[in-house]
């Protein structure tokens, strides 16, 4: 896993066009190859930004194996 | 028999991020056609094609399209499923790389027939070159004016990258994965033309269906019956693995030879020389065939006729030597970890059956095994959700019927 | 809606247009098997194990998810069936750990009750390997437990999550082999956006998700389930309590798809919050104080001296000095009775209870709008509703089920959802525009929909010239609030307030919902009103699916009002001062009956103050904590002469009782209750009461016998006999005919079907009256001292004053203690940070409690809910009046925040 910057995903969303539901995979996409996981701040961030809940996201996520995400316990 | 080179004719002949090069030999002709004959006429002409899905469930697309088209909810949605996943088949890979642009004219062809303001292209996950050209693809062409605000009016194209299962490739579970949900079937109806992505009007069609929209529309759907035979018209592109000298893809008109002719005259035989022992036409999840079932002909219903299915057309080959029980105990290393999780026989039923194959594997097998993987296994099938439940099993089960006696042999001595 | 014929192994069935094999089946007896079918999410079709075979199609078809056609020929079992759905049920088998020996769910399991018709094998396809004991999300919940090895991953307890109560807390997690049910990232339940509602537990059909409390407490076979209403909001959810009769306990509390009006579904309070009935602090005896102390007392005793205080008072000072706190906790008959003994043996209308405090200016506003003061429609009719205009109600706090019912019709049906409210409650989410008007400016903002409305030319005229009067004087006063000067009020930019009159005036039909936000102002009476005005305008009242729409806040606050526990009418609602029904009650009640309206709750707390007052029953309230300015309303309790508390526990009011007498709690009574929408309900003893506690009727009757004026019954039912022979809206009922459904009033008599909406056709009065209301300021606004406005209100684990809620350990574990919300801006400038302890200060009192600083509420608003005990936020409130309804101004008053420094 990889540091995880804010700045760099900022960054990542700027690339993207923004967050929109249309195109949450592929961003998150993004986000796990630059960072090599999708970290709970930015499944947070994303779920506040497209009215998803956290528990859909992270439920996602967990269903693909080239996604890395970690339980908190 | 020879290679009928349709889709493939322009593969290998230009850089792919060559626009003009595609549009010197003879690129966007069809997108160009559809422009002038309108939305309704395009899909007139798809349905005269006879054109239908070469993803594996070989539905007329045509018959898609005008059901989307139909519906008055909007967005609407196109998604070409470049998520090539069925064992034994690479033949989209060719295309994607090979002819992209045609890829994508077809995709904006169909964007426009059906009303899509979005486009999207799920680009399995393995395919990481493919996935980079495509993005590079895609600012291409939108500063050529084919994307964004351009010649369609809007047409956005999101390159998605597939994140590894299996069952993404089957047409609800891609739409779930691009709604950031599971990757699981769901229950039709409602069809995804009627309630797909977001809930709202979806087309999907994988990377070979689409690509043989341009042909259509800038050929004419008279020309494009043509290829092939009554009632399937057409090339197809056959992934040719397994114990075969040379594996590839070829690209042959519908019914213009055998399985066996295939086998031996674009594979040059088996890798051994031993004779063939059994067959998947049609993809990992197709009933085997036994070496004299390949006299049938390369087409839908001559594959059929003969006890399996043309699938995805991935004809995975197995020279004698192998047990019966090897190749399943293949497979099912593979599908045994790859059910979504949605419905109960597939979800069980495969890692079940996965334990019992290979318990024949290390000579543990019992009588009471057999019947246990034939029960299951017609659970799924008859019981199952979507297509990968109801297939899975049919290798294992045509496998029982036709080599029995390789199973028999390695039932486990020891008394349980 | 057209229908579909079709047979059903071999029977004939004629079913709507739409529905499912299944369904079909089941409406004529034929049970298929199915373990993931829930009629209130869409279908699943996850077991796979509702297979049926339909003639002259091949393979076999999905009943849960296939359409009832008109001819179709349908086979639900026979052998190839049953050996499909014998191999499914091994699977499921294979992986679930079968544990019916021990399990809480053995004997209402429905995969166990499928394995045995089928005969399955458990471990036909090996046995479910134990997996290691992780921890999972609900490991350290109080409420909830979640056994993976049980579960079957149907995935029910996740839809219902999601598309039911769109809670969104769990999720599939993992992938095969390890998936398993979750929260996001795994983290504790109690932390994630789950509500406790215990609709996982109900939906699992495999005992995977069972109540903590209940493990080891009986299994169906040991309990005894009795049918009764929740005792908590007004939204009247039928349930079922299970005891064990052994230990005479409340063992679990569950509800079941076809009850009405929850369909089911319950909140926190209802499914996790009745551990007070059977609690050890439960009052047991009567208690006499002596001395500043209580001691205990025979009921003898306590009845005596109660009865001769009581007279004596009566004799020394007048009827009028004497006052009684009638409750909306309480049954129907309990309150028919109360009233009947202040009147009657009391001699003086000085009876009224908790309704002045929340629902009164609703009362007095819609009577003098339409003529009667209730819910104009039905709950299930919300979610058919083209828009839902949401102000001043939490509502998925306050009234949760009903907030279900909003969702639906937003998620499924399409409304377009509008909600006024300061704060960004739950609704928000859901909500097309969000007004967020200042504190106490309601009037102001609708007027400016009404004069967009009038303006834009959006009104019904046929409605308003046929069944209204006061257009002209109310067009008027609305002509001078345009939309750009109620924006410098309401601080609702002018666009919004347009589109929110365009949404509603143009929607076919329009629901306004409205709670404590609109009535707890000095301007209550103004704020309903004007609501009233919007719908006529817009022909949104006397017609389905529309209407106007006030949620009320205990289980039977709409019944105590029916019921006449109010200082100026008798039941239903007839007037104390019109002499023909004083006439009619003193034949009725053979006693002379005092014309003059009595004093209200807050007056009569003032009254004690003057001296008016010297003695008060109380019959289950607990002003102590719930009425504003504590300081004061503590004062008055201890000055009264003479305070007689009836209770379930020593509550803060009781605790200054002179007498304090044992009662019976809900579950321990037979009874009526009347919800918020007019549905009388029956609700039934389910277990034996402790000690000595009596029912609240039979103590009512008895003192009054001791008064001197004999009262007896035989049962509650008697008592509804009685009350329907004087109460014309209740005419028609009686027990035998409210059934499991209920009965909606008006109900005049025994033919009479019961009233779904109110005013179709004609209105209660006549015509609806429009009002000219002109907008006024709070009774007290910010200034420098007290910059911030405070609100009060509810939120969703606690009720009331938490004398019921604070014993259930898994609400003390989601909500532990009380706060005060604030902006996050505000936060910053003040130096406090999120779970700061801080003094929050009004002219009348000063608390401390803790900080949760929030973007969800405007710069300069403070919220504390009123709960608790702790941090009691009614010291700080203003018990100033609303003029007509005398309700007080909860919801807005001038404070100060401040960071506690210790030390």
């Amino acid at each position: 896993m990889k540091e995880f910057k804010r700045q760099a995903y900022q960054k990542l969303v700027e690339q993207s066009g923004g967050v929109s539901v249309e195109s949450l995979f592929v961003l998150l996409g993004r986000v796990q190859d630059t960072f090599g996981c999708v970290p709970r701040e930015v499944v947070r961030d994303l779920a506040a930004r497209t009215g998803f809940s956290e528990a859909l996201i992270y439920g996602a996520l967990t269903c693909y194996k080239d996604f890395d995400v970690r339980p908190e316990r | 028999m020879k290679e009928r080179k349709v889709l493939t004719r322009r593969v290998g002949k230009y850089e792919p991020l060559d626009l003009k090069a595609y549009k010197d030999m003879g690129g966007l002709g069809g997108l160009r056609r559809a422009l002038d004959i309108g939305p309704d006429s395009v899909i007139e002409e798809i349905k005269l094609s006879g054109l239908t899905g070469r993803g594996g469930a070989g539905y007329p697309t045509g018959l898609k399209w005008g059901s989307a088209a139909r519906e008055k909810k909007t967005p609407k949605y196109f998604i070409c499923n470049a998520d090539e996943g069925e064992l034994g088949t690479f033949k989209d890979k060719v295309l994607l790389d090979g002819d992209p642009w045609a890829v994508l004219e077809g995709i904006l062809i169909a964007a426009y027939a059906i009303g899509a303001e979005q486009a999207y292209i799920y680009i399995k996950g393995e395919y990481e070159d493919t996935f980079n050209l495509w993005g590079k693809l895609a600012v291409e062409a939108k500063k050529a004016g084919l994307l964004g605000k351009g010649i369609l009016g809007p047409v956005g194209l999101q390159v998605a990258r597939g994140k590894g299962p299996y069952i993404a490739g089957e047409e609800f579970a891609l739409i779930s994965s691009l709604e950031m949900r599971r990757a699981m079937s769901r229950l039709k109806p409602p069809y995804p033309s009627q309630q797909g992505l977001f809930g709202k009007p979806t087309v999907v069609n994988n990377v070979e269906t689409i690509a043989n929209v341009p042909v259509i529309l800038a050929e004419g759907a008279e020309e494009y019956l043509k290829l092939g035979v009554k009632d399937e018209p057409g090339t197809r592109l056959f992934s040719l693995s397994g114990d075969v000298k040379q594996s590839g893809v070829y690209e042959l008109e519908m019914g213009s030879g055998t399985l066996r002719e295939l086998i031996d005259e674009f594979g040059k035989g088996t890798i051994s020389g031993r004779p063939i022992k059994a067959v998947q036409p049609g993809g990992g999840t197709s009933a085997l065939l036994a070496a004299d079932s390949l006299d049938c002909s390369l087409t839908t219903e001559g594959i059929r006729k003969v006890g399996s299915s043309i699938g995805t057309a991935g004809v995975i080959v197995y020279e004698q030597g192998k047990s019966g029980v090897d190749i399943v105990k293949g497979l099912m290393e593979f599908y045994g970890v790859e059910s979504c999780g949605r419905c109960v026989p597939c979800r069980i039923g495969v890692v079940r059956m996965k334990e019992i194959v290979e318990r024949f594997s290390d000579g543990k097998g019992t009588p009471e095994d057999l019947e246990q993987l034939r029960q299951i296994g017609k659970a799924c099938v008859v019981a199952s959700t979507c297509g990968m439940g109801q297939a899975f099993p049919l290798p294992v089960l045509s496998a029982l019927e036709l080599f029995g006696e390789d199973f028999e042999t390695v039932i486990s001595k020891v008394p349980a | 809606m057209s229908e579909v014929y079709l047979e059903i192994d071999g029977k004939k069935v004629r079913v709507p247009e739409g529905t499912t094999i299944l369904e079909a089946a089941s409406s004529v007896g034929v049970d298929i098997p199915q373990l993931c079918y829930d009629p209130r999410v869409r279908p699943m079709g996850s077991c796979r194990l509702c297979v049926v075979q339909v003639e002259s199609q091949a393979g076999l078809a999905i009943s849960c998810n296939t359409e009832a056609a008109e001819g179709m020929k349908v086979t639900t079992e026979n052998e190839e069936i049953a050996a499909i759905r014998k191999t499914i049920l091994e699977l499921i088998l294979s992986e679930h750990r079968v544990a019916c020996t021990s399990c809480d769910k053995d004997g209402a399991c429905k995969l166990q009750d499928y394995a045995y018709r089928y005969q399955a094998d458990e471990e036909r396809f090996g046995r479910a390997a134990r997996r290691d004991a992780r921890p999972n999300y609900a490991s350290d919940s109080e409420a909830i437990v979640y056994d993976r090895d049980k579960c079957i991953l149907c995935g029910l307890c996740v839809q219902y999550c999601e598309e039911v109560l769109m809670a969104e807390a769990l999720t599939f997690a993992g992938r095969l082999g390890d998936m398993q049910v979750s929260t996001a990232f795994g983290i504790d339940l109690f932390k994630s956006s789950c509500v406790l509602c215990g609709g996982c537990i109900a939906v699992c059909p495999s005992g995977a998700m069972v109540e903590r409390a209940a493990i080891g407490k009986g299994r169906e076979k040991d309990l005894i389930k009795t049918r009764t209403v929740c005792a908590y909001c007004g939204v009247g959810c039928q349930l079922d309590l299970s005891v064990d009769s052994k230990t005479n306990k409340i063992v679990k509390v569950t509800s079941e798809p076809d009850y009405i009006p929850n369909k089911g579904n319950l909140c926190v309070k209802g499914k996790f919050g009745m551990d007070f009935v059977g609690h050890e602090d439960r009052l047991t005896t009567p208690l006499i104080k002596r001395n500043g102390n209580f001691e205990q007392a025979t009921w003898e005793e306590a009845i005596k001296l109660v009865a001769e205080r009581l007279n004596n008072i009566k004799t020394e000072f007048g009827p009028d000095s004497i006052g009684g706190f009638s409750s909306a906790k309480c049954t129907n008959e309990d309150n028919y009775i109360f009233q009947k003994f202040m009147r009657a043996a009391g001699g003086t209308n000085n009876v009224d209870h908790c309704a002045r405090l929340c629902h009164a200016s609703t009362v007095a506003g819609l009577a003098r709008a339409f003529g009667s003061g209730a819910m104009t429609n039905s709950i299930d009719e919300i979610k058919h509703a083209k828009c839902i205009f949401v102000i001043g109600s939490n509502t998925s706090e306050a009234h949760p089920v009903i907030a279900l019912y909003i969702k639906e019709a937003v998620v499924r049906n399409g409304a377009k959802l509008i909600v006024a409210d300061p704060r960004d409650i739950e609704l928000v989410r859901f909500a097309r525009l969000h007004l967020r008007q200042r504190p106490g400016s309601d009037v102001a903002l609708i007027n400016a929909m009404c004069n967009v409305i009038i303006n834009e030319n959006l009104l019904d005229k046929d409605f308003i010239e046929q069944r209204t009067e006061g257009f002209e004087q109310m067009a008027g006063v609305v002509a001078e609030y345009t939309p750009e000067k109620v924006a410098e009020i309401t601080s609702v930019p002018a666009e919004l307030i347009c589109e929110a009159a365009r949404d509603y005036a143009k929607s076919e039909t329009a629901s306004i919902i409205f709670s404590m936000g609109i009535t707890q102002h000095t301007t209550g009476t103004d704020n309903v009103l004007s609501l009233a005005n919007l719908a006529m305008l817009t022909g949104n009242v006397g017609k389905e699916f529309a209407g106007v729409n006030p949620l009320r806040g205990q289980n039977n606050v709409q019944g105590a009002c029916d019921l006449g526990a109010l200082p100026n009418v008798y039941p239903g609602y007839q007037s104390v001062e019109e002499p023909a029904k004083g006439e009619k009650f003193e034949k009725a009640w053979g006693r002379k009956l005092s014309a003059k309206t009595g004093l209200t709750v807050i007056e009569m707390i003032h009254a004690i103050e003057e001296g008016k007052i010297k003695a008060l029953y109380m019959m289950g309230e607990n002003p102590a904590l719930s009425d504003p300015n504590l300081n004061r309303t503590r004062a008055a309790l201890e000055k009264v002469d003479f305070l007689v508390s009836q209770e379930i526990f020593l509550s803060e009011t009781a605790q200054f009782a002179d007498v304090v007498l044992p009662s019976f709690c809900f579950a321990e009574k037979d009874g009526t209750f009347t919800n918020t929408e007019r549905r009388i309900q029956r609700i039934h003893k389910a277990l034996k009461a402790p000690g000595e506690t009596r029912d609240d009727w039979q103590i009512i009757c008895d003192v009054s016998t001791a008064m001197g004026y004999p009262m007896q019954y035989e049962d509650a039912a008697e008592i509804m006999d009685e009350i329907a022979s004087v109460t014309p809206i209740y005419g028609g009922i009686s027990y035998d005919r409210i059934g499991s459904v209920g009965l909606q009033w008006p109900c005049p008599d025994k033919n009479h079907p019961g009233t779904k909406y109110l005013h179709k056709g004609r209105f209660t009065r006549g015509k609806g009256k429009l009002h000219a209301i002109k907008f006024q300021e709070p009774a007290e606004l910010p200034d420098k001292e007290f910059p911030f406005v405070l609100s009060t209100g509810r939120q969703l684990y606690q009720f009331h004053t938490c004398t019921l809620t604070r014993k259930s350990k898994s609400i003390q574990q989601v909500s532990p203690t009380g706060y005060v919300e604030l902006a996050t801006d505000d936060a910053e400038r003040y130096g406090i940070s999120d779970g700061d302890s801080v003094q929050v200060i009004s002219r009348r009192g000063t608390v401390t409690t803790l900080a949760r600083v929030t973007p969800g509420i405007g710069r300069g608003w403070l919220f504390m809910p009123f709960h608790f005990a702790e941090g009691p936020a009614n010291m700080l409130t203003n018990d100033a009046l609303d003029p007509i309804a005398k309700i007080p101004e909860f919801k807005v008053c001038a404070a100060a925040i401040k960071k506690l420094v210790i030390g």
